[in-house]
Formats: structure tokens, C-alpha cells, sequence
């Protein structure tokens, strides 16, 4: 079987001061919630001021998500209900810092190394 | 019930679910009806009336970008609207789907009668390789619907938990309800699970339940193809795609958006769909024990000619305030149908799933399936689920093939 082509956007349809959509206006309300329970000093480290554009968006979520990545794990949470499992030993709930313990190769992505990324398109280039 | 003693059930190790943004199953896959009569699409004859009486026929002149701004109506009242052809339940208390208020709807946003049309449009083949490849080469679901006819994020609940307790628009305030998310469901049995949004910048729509309190489920899309790569997929996987063009956070680039929202261009969607298959696809070690779902949360205000069926009640009602309409939901019907492909070298090439001139009720799927399928086959029995995900089907009941399907038989992507 052949491989099928997949077509790149044009450079042209990349707009990042696009109005927002309302999913991203929800998406930011809802960190907005969750800055809301920050300390001063974490909230005055965030960038201020009214978001209009997906780029606007993409800043504050940034800054947002790496705060929360960045917070100590949270205390376990409430157990979860009984669930019956047949198949498998049942292992303590609510753990969820073991996760990551098992799976230290998957960190969370830094701006300060240059690594691969998902397929994106740079700006056009002359020739 | 799955069956267990399917070769395709025994290799299986992984699940992927990729959950794309707002478009229906005839914007997206109604073409294919043409060259496969199958497959519940578009004959060409489907119309609706707009706002002067005329009835617009679907149209196959759907562009990648630029022809639904602003973005379709999809709230309640909208979808209702889109669904009901805009009759009431003070008209007609047994009023039936007829899937004729589109046009209307879309008019309601600007007012302009071309501009309402346009809601009409779907894609041809030609302009979306990667998904019609896809649904060609493996599995394609007939009935796949949103779970209920609204908005994102009380769609994607059900994905994530089975029901949106009562959500019916965007709130997503529902930590530690009664119905625990599957990811928590599968931690507390021992597996591993992540959910994967594309970077920081982009983040998740698991904001307030989930990336709050439990960060450490959550990766970007690097982190997963890192894990594909090394071998180190967990037992499920949930991908977000990008939700807003900005600029890569270390300067290489311009990161489009490849949700496939309107308006985003749907080129980055299909190059991210594609990126997730081959990331899978081209790892021997992963590609015979991998299960992969693409499937859409909603349909984004764009025209579905399925009339979304009546379901299971949720146990949850939604009051007129919410709902934005006279009447009170009951959850008892799904949202409008949205595409779904099920892909695996264990699918038979080519099915399609759910008859389309005989519906049955074990070939509809909601997203509630989702946890209903991770939940039986990684955990088995748990009765704390919602009573929708309860009765949900399995997705993967359809790896039925004896034997695997050789390389040569699956597909390959080429990027430009």
C-alpha cells in the first residue's frame, strides 16, 4: 500500500490573534478559578491583564499550568469508593505520586532544552 | 461482553483515545456514502429549510479553514434548535429529531442568510486523507453520538467519567462526585494511565477536577510519543490536541492549532491524527497490542442527518435555567453524531459498524463507552458508574480477526 500524503496548513491559516473561542474563554475561566486559591506572590508571577487572542489565552495557560505542575503533590486524595476487581490485586488508592515515581522517563517539557516536538510549521523560509 | 478469547483481545495492552473538537459525522465522513453505500452519510437529497423557507441541500464545498467563522452554535438551546427543527415541547409534547434547524440556527448568530448556509458543507474525501484513509482501512461507527446534544466540556465529562453530573454547558465543577474518573478508577487498580494535552501553552480541559489535583496523570504530547518510542505506553492514554495557534515556547516555530475546532484549519488535525497513528503504527513493539479511538466530543453546531436516538436516563436533570430552554433534560437523549474510527490490526479492513438501515441498540455508542470499554477490560466489574456508562457499549468488541493483519495491509502516512 502506498503511504498517504498528508497535507501542512499554509503558513496563512496560522493566526495566534485569533479572537478566542468560547471553549478557550471556559478553559481560561477555569484556571482563573483555580488562581484564584493561589498565594499573592504565585498570582503576581502570572501575566495580567484581559485575555482577547489565543495568544493572550496560551500565555496565561502556560504560566498557569506550569504553577500547578510545579505546586507539591496535593495530600492524598478521599479514597475511592469500593470498586470490585476480579481480575487484578487491588493496590493501596489514591497513590497517584507513584505514577510518576514509575514512569520518571516521561517529564514534564522545559523551554530551556531543545528536543523534538510534535510536527509543527515554521515559518516559511526564503528559497 | 467482551470476548476474551478473541486473539486481537489477548494481545491487547494498550488503549488509546484521541478526542477531537466539534465537527459532525456528515461534515466529516458523509462523502464516504458515495463510494460506499454502507456507511450512514450523505445521498446528496438532505436539506434544510433557512430562515426565507428555501431548503439548502448539503453541499460538498466544505474548506479546510475560513467558511465557519464565527464558530457554529452548539450550546443547548442551539443544538436543540438544530435538532427539533425548532419545534417545542409547548408546540409538541411528542415532538421527534428531525434534524432541520441548522440553517436557522447558524442564522441566529449573524443574521445572514448565505452566510447560514454555509452550515451545510461537508468535506469531500480529497481534503481530509488522513481520516477518510483511516476509516476505509479499519473501523467506522454508524452511531457514535455525543453524549448529549450541548457544548465541550459536558461531552468530554462523559469520556472522562461516564456522566457530567447534571452539566449540560461548560461548568465542569464536579471533584470527588459520586462517580470517580476512569483515570482514578485505574490508578486505584494498579494500572497506569495518563492523559496527554499537547504543551503547557495549550494545557488541558481537565482544569478544575483533575490537572488541579492530580497533576501527575496528565503529559504532553511529547511525553506520549516519547513513551510510544521507548516502549513505555501506558495501559490507557487520553490525548487532547492543541486548542489555540501560538508560538512554540523555545522559538522554533509556530504551533498551529489541530483540534479541528471551527475555525481552525482541519490540515493540523489530520497531521496531528496521523502523528498519533504512526507514532503507534511504525513501533512493532506496540502497533499488534494497541488499540486506538478517534472520535469527535461533539458536533459543533455543523448538519448530522441522524437523529440522535433517546438512551438510558443518567439520573441527573437539568433545569430550564441550565438548559437554556423552556423544558427540564432528563439525559434520556444522546447529542448529535460525531465521527468515531476504531483502528487495529485485529479490525477486520473496512467495517462498518452498526447497520444503517437496521438500527440496534448494541451498535450505538456515546462517550460513554469510553470508560465503560477501559473499565471492563483493564479493571473488570465496578458498580460505582453512572447508569449510562452501565449500559454503554464496548468499543473494543470489534478486534474479531483471527489472525493479525499484515503490515503491508496497514496504512502509512506521509507528512509533508
Amino acid at each position: 500500500m502506498e503511504p498517504i500524503r498528508v497535507p501542512r496548513p499554509p503558513k496563512e491559516a496560522f493566526n495566534k490573534h485569533r479572537p478566542v473561542s468560547d471553549l478557550i474563554r471556559n478553559q481560561v475561566e477555569h484556571f482563573r478559578h483555580v488562581e484564584n486559591k493561589l498565594s499573592p506572590e504565585q498570582r503576581n508571577a502570572l501575566p495580567q491583564g484581559h485575555i482577547r487572542t489565543e495568544h493572550e489565552a496560551a500565555q496565561y495557560i502556560s504560566a498557569m499550568t506550569q504553577l500547578l505542575l510545579s505546586q507539591p503533590a496535593p495530600a492524598a486524595p478521599p479514597l475511592p469508593a469500593p470498586i470490585v476487581m476480579p481480575r487484578r490485586a487491588r493496590t493501596l488508592p489514591g497513590r497517584v505520586a507513584d505514577i510518576a515515581a514509575d514512569a520518571p522517563e516521561e517529564r514534564q517539557p522545559t523551554t530551556s532544552k531543545k528536543r523534538a516536538r510534535p510536527r509543527k510549521t515554521k515559518k516559511a523560509k526564503k528559497g | 461482553m467482551l470476548d476474551r478469547n478473541q486473539p486481537g483481545i489477548q494481545n491487547l495492552q494498550h488503549v488509546v483515545v484521541l478526542m477531537m473538537e466539534n465537527r459532525s459525522f456528515d461534515h466529516m465522513l458523509g462523502a464516504l456514502h458515495a463510494t460506499r453505500p454502507e456507511i450512514d452519510g450523505l445521498t446528496g437529497s438532505e436539506t434544510n429549510p433557512d430562515t426565507t423557507g428555501i431548503p439548502v441541500p448539503v453541499s460538498p464545498t466544505a474548506e479546510c479553514q475560513s467558511q465557519l467563522d464565527p464558530d457554529p452554535n452548539h450550546h443547548f438551546p442551539a443544538a436543540d434548535l438544530q435538532i427539533f427543527g425548532g419545534v417545542t415541547t409547548a408546540q409538541n409534547p411528542n415532538r421527534t429529531p428531525n434534524m432541520k434547524g441548522f440553517v436557522r440556527s447558524y442564522f441566529n448568530q449573524q443574521a445572514n442568510v448565505k452566510h447560514s448556509r454555509l452550515v451545510m458543507n461537508y468535506f469531500t474525501s480529497d481534503k481530509l486523507p488522513v481520516l477518510t484513509c483511516l476509516a476505509n482501512e479499519f473501523a467506522v461507527f454508524n452511531r457514535w453520538f455525543s453524549s448529549i446534544p450541548g457544548p465541550t466540556l459536558c461531552n468530554r465529562a462523559f469520556a472522562h467519567y461516564g456522566t457530567s453530573f447534571g452539566q449540560v454547558g461548560m461548568d465542569v465543577f464536579y471533584w470527588n462526585k459520586q462517580y470517580k474518573s476512569i483515570y482514578e478508577r485505574l490508578v486505584a487498580n494498579g494500572n497506569k494511565t495518563r492523559l496527554y494535552y499537547y504543551d503547557a501553552s495549550s494545557s488541558s480541559l481537565e482544569v478544575v477536577n483533575l490537572l488541579q489535583n492530580q497533576p501527575s496523570l496528565f503529559g504532553t504530547f511529547q511525553n506520549f510519543l516519547d513513551a510510544c518510542s521507548r516502549n513505555q505506553l501506558p495501559q490507557y492514554s487520553f490525548i487532547e490536541p492543541n486548542y489555540t495557534d501560538h508560538d512554540a515556547p523555545d522559538g522554533s516555530g509556530e504551533l498551529f492549532a489541530c483540534d479541528q475546532h471551527p475555525d481552525h484549519d482541519v490540515r493540523a488535525g489530520e497531521q496531528f491524527i496521523a502523528t498519533v497513528y504512526t507514532a503507534i503504527r511504525n513501533n512493532p513493539k506496540l502497533w499488534p497490542n494497541t488499540a486506538i479511538l478517534v472520535v469527535y466530543d461533539e458536533h459543533g453546531g455543523t448538519f448530522d442527518h441522524v437523529p440522535p436516538p433517546p438512551c438510558t436516563p443518567d439520573g441527573f436533570v437539568a433545569q430550564p435555567n441550565a438548559t437554556g430552554t423552556p423544558d427540564p433534560f432528563h439525559f434520556d437523549r444522546l447529542g448529535v453524531r460525531v465521527p468515531a474510527i476504531l483502528i487495529s490490526p485485529w479490525v477486520k479492513k473496512g467495517l462498518v459498524i452498526g447497520d444503517k438501515d437496521t438500527p440496534d441498540s448494541k451498535d450505538i455508542f456515546e462517550h460513554a463507552s469510553i470508560p465503560a470499554t477501559i473499565t471492563e477490560f483493564f479493571i473488570g466489574n465496578c458498580d460505582q458508574r453512572s447508569p449510562r456508562e452501565k449500559v454503554a457499549n464496548n468499543f473494543l468488541a470489534y478486534l474479531t480477526l483471527p489472525s493479525i493483519r499484515p503490515d503491508s495491509d496497514c496504512p502509512t502516512f506521509n507528512f509533508d
